[in-house]
């Protein structure tokens, strides 16, 4: 039986409108930025875009490309993580664009974003459910 | 003891995500072909993870009723979360035939519901036909329990010479 405090919604509502962000400092630049705790849907859409960017450019994706395939997929995750911490959701990313995400990201800006995603959300619980 | 009849019914369980309730349910397995089917034709081209993903998202719609940009809209431990209640519901939604079988057989000759239950089985054409709804839409657990009914309908109730066991030996097999 469902407890008072829980919020009951139309099955097909489920969308919430808040967005978990963390914030973390963008090493070497002390600007402060927003990590998204990315949706499935929004995982899989960077999925199927790197494979996609590689369909443009005429890339095959095979085992000779999967270094490059993981890191295309590694930008378009931080492209769509990466937003203003005070906006607290997607609709400011921090790139307007894959590409600028593509131009202005390092390697090592890669790997930390994705790192801080895992440390805030890798094993995140629902405090609601605990 | 539960009676044998809970296994007429899809079984389900709720779960609280992000606040909400949902209900999850035991689904049958044309259903969860057509999930793998509908990830594999979205997710084409993806890794057989990303495809997993998505085969998820397609399961949870179909389990909970919300629409699958709904479930797309899940993070992956939200997901998870879901996926593990259902496959709990899954699980317990197939009964061990033996033990049905007794409780079955007990409850044609003890219980008017079950008997009454049993006859509608008997004259049934076909699961489809006893649960009004297409086969597809069945569930593993509903489909046993329509098999094993009519059957012992059939033997208890009708033939009158088919085999029968004790009560005690009944028992006995539902560790009363």
């Amino acid at each position: 039986m469902a407890s008072e405090t829980v919020r009951r919604v139309g099955i097909d509502d489920y969308q919430s409108p808040v967005r978990e962000v963390a914030r973390v400092e963008w090493r070497g630049t002390g600007r402060l930025v927003g990590i998204l705790h990315l949706s499935v849907g929004e995982l899989l859409d960077a999925h199927m875009e790197a494979r996609r960017e590689f369909q443009r450019r005429a890339i095959p994706a095979d085992e000779w490309s999967s270094e490059e395939l993981d890191r295309e997929e590694m930008t378009q995750q931080c492209y769509r993580l990466l937003v203003d911490p005070d906006a607290g959701d997607a609709s400011a990313r921090v790139f307007e664009t894959v590409k600028q995400a593509r131009e202005r990201l390092t390697a090592e800006d890669r790997l930390y974003f994705l790192a801080c995603y895992q440390h805030a959300f890798g094993t995140v619980r629902e405090p609601e459910e605990q | 003891m539960l009676s044998p009849r809970r296994y007429k019914y899809p079984l389900s369980r709720s779960v609280t995500v992000g606040g909400v309730e949902l209900v999850v349910r035991a689904l049958s397995q044309s259903q969860i072909h057509e999930a793998e089917s509908e990830a594999l034709s979205y997710a084409a081209g993806a890794s057989d993870s990303m495809v997993h993903l998505e085969r998820l998202c397609q399961i949870v719609s179909v389990a909970t009723g919300i629409s699958i940009d709904s479930a797309r809209c899940l993070t992956v431990s939200q997901l998870f979360r879901i996926v593990s209640v259902w496959s709990e519901v899954q699980s317990d939604s197939v009964p061990d035939l033996q033990r049905l079988d007794a409780a079955i057989r007990l409850a044609v000759m003890d219980d008017p519901e079950t008997s009454a239950d049993g006859a509608i089985a008997h004259a049934s054409e076909s699961a489809a036909d006893y649960y009004g709804r297409p086969t597809s839409e069945i569930t593993l657990g509903q489909l046993c329990y329509w098999t094993v009914l009519r059957n012992a309908f059939r033997e208890l109730r009708v033939e009158q010479g088919g085999k029968k066991v004790s009560r005690a030996w009944l028992q006995r097999q539902l560790g009363e």
